[in-house]
């Protein structure tokens, strides 16, 4: 198996790879996301809408981040600012604006935060799942070398597939996501625990498999920078189940004993307009 | 699962998670000072193919010679609008860092003729190799104009961006190469 395809060439023109998919990367995440709400019976149009501002929000916050902290060199060519979008971006100040405007909007239109977390963790999924197609096929990043079945080529050299097996861990995320919802998608008190056991299996493999890369992002003592984040996230998602648990345990008594019956979720407050 | 279950499980993974952090740490071996090499390959993270091209001044350069300092080769040419929008940021960039970073700009397959007065009217005095064959660019993988290469001072490539290079990008990428070279200089 060969990689890198940095350059899609349609003979009129050569288009980044790495645009296209994460355009397409987008278009599923947000198809993810709703019919996640759908799945959930949370509010679906509201649901799409926090996850399309809270990318808008993340693409126009990255880049206008990265034009303030080189403003010197914008002011002279305006136009810059808007083209070519190929490069130029703060990926944290877009995280954390994206994470902010999906947070105040979320509260504004009274969504359920875990709810609203659990329908958004496939669209999540979907999208890590992008970043790492585009750096597989156009990204710097590459595995330590290996002579596996599964290898693959990469300038002469046969190496781990890392972005493939943090697509993998993506999938097996989803599949928890999916059987978790199956078995208290109606119970209020599971609010919250598909988001958080797919958050946990995601942090779980990435930290696993961030220790195949070559060309990591590491500390000054060489440890793995995504390793860290990654054990982080894990603790941080088993901890807050754990709070989930301890505090909805009479509710979940309470589920166990009704035979037969379902809970039914919260109802969404009616947005009065005029 | 139960609670106890899950607070056995959160330390079986801190426990699990900080032995495996420390069990992937990268430690170069005593004695060493930097990584096995690397391959010679056209991306980041690989140490850059070398080649050797006459400029259109007649000189002959060989990006090896440049070992020790970052270099920046970007693939032009005349007939390519985006090539000709970032030609000033890279006059300018490379007066400003004269001495501390090279620029290249490695013409893809025109001749003196086309080259020179065009280099001329837009007033450019870093090197240009002329690459006539397009052997190295076929070396380098360009499939697009233009392509830049931002290469370390050890060889490495450090960045590739393909298209139009603005000047806060350059800018950016620049301060990398800068940064690597006085964390590798020392105190």
């Amino acid at each position: 198996m060969r990689a890198m395809l940095p350059v899609l060439d349609l003979g009129f023109a050569a288009v980044p790879t790495a645009g296209l998919i994460y355009i397409l990367g987008a278009w599923l995440a947000l198809s993810a996301v709703e019919k996640g709400a759908a799945l959930l019976k949370q509010h679906v149009a509201a649901t799409y809408t926090l996850a399309v501002l809270g990318l808008a929000a993340a693409f126009v916050g990255a880049r206008a981040a990265f034009v303030a902290s080189h403003w010197e060199a914008y002011r002279q060519q305006p136009l810059a600012i808007v083209w070519p979008l190929t490069a130029g971006f703060d990926i944290w100040a877009g995280l954390l604006l994206g994470a902010l405007a999906a947070f105040f909007y979320g509260r504004a239109r009274g969504l359920p935060p875990w709810r609203t977390l659990d329908a958004l963790a496939p669209g999540l999924l979907v999208g890590l799942s992008t970043l790492s197609l585009a750096d597989f096929l156009a990204g710097p990043g590459y595995g330590e070398a290996a002579d596996l079945p599964w290898s693959i080529s990469l300038f002469g050299v046969s190496r781990h597939p890392v972005q493939l097996y943090e697509i993998a861990f993506a999938l097996l995320a989803l599949g928890v996501w999916r059987l978790a919802l199956i078995r208290g998608r109606d119970l209020p008190s599971r609010a919250g625990v598909p988001f958080l056991t797919a958050g946990a299996v995601y942090s779980a493999g990435r930290l696993f498999v961030d220790a195949f890369r070559d060309n990591a992002w590491l500390t000054q003592g060489g440890y793995h920078v995504v390793q860290i984040i990654s054990l982080v996230m894990l603790l941080a998602c088993l901890f807050f189940l754990l709070m989930r648990l301890e505090s909805n345990a009479p509710a979940l008594h309470a589920e166990r004993r009704v035979d037969g019956a379902e809970g039914m979720p919260p109802e969404m407050p009616e947005r009065r307009t005029g | 699962m139960s609670r106890f279950a899950l607070s056995l499980f959160l330390l079986g993974a801190l426990l699990l998670g900080t032995a495996w952090i420390v069990e992937s740490r990268e430690v170069v071996a005593p004695g060493a000072t930097e990584k096995p090499a690397l391959p010679e390959a056209p991306i980041a993270g690989y140490r850059a193919p070398d080649f050797t091209l006459t400029t259109l001044t007649g000189d002959t350069v060989r990006l090896s010679d440049y070992r020790g300092q970052p270099v920046v080769v970007n693939f032009w040419a005349t007939w390519c609008p985006p090539c000709r929008a970032e030609i000033p940021h890279f006059q300018a960039a490379s007066r400003r860092y004269n001495g501390r970073i090279i620029f290249l700009g490695v013409d893809d397959g025109e001749p003196v003729a086309t080259v020179a007065p065009f280099a001329a009217k837009m007033g450019i005095t870093y090197p240009i190799p002329l690459d006539t064959e397009s052997a190295v660019s076929r070396l380098y993988r360009v499939n697009s104009l233009p392509s830049t290469f931002f290469i370390d001072a050890s060889g490495v490539i450090r960045h590739v961006q393909f298209g139009l290079v603005t000047e806060a990008v350059l800018e950016e990428n620049v301060q990398v190469l800068l940064a690597d070279e006085g964390n590798a200089a020392g105190p």
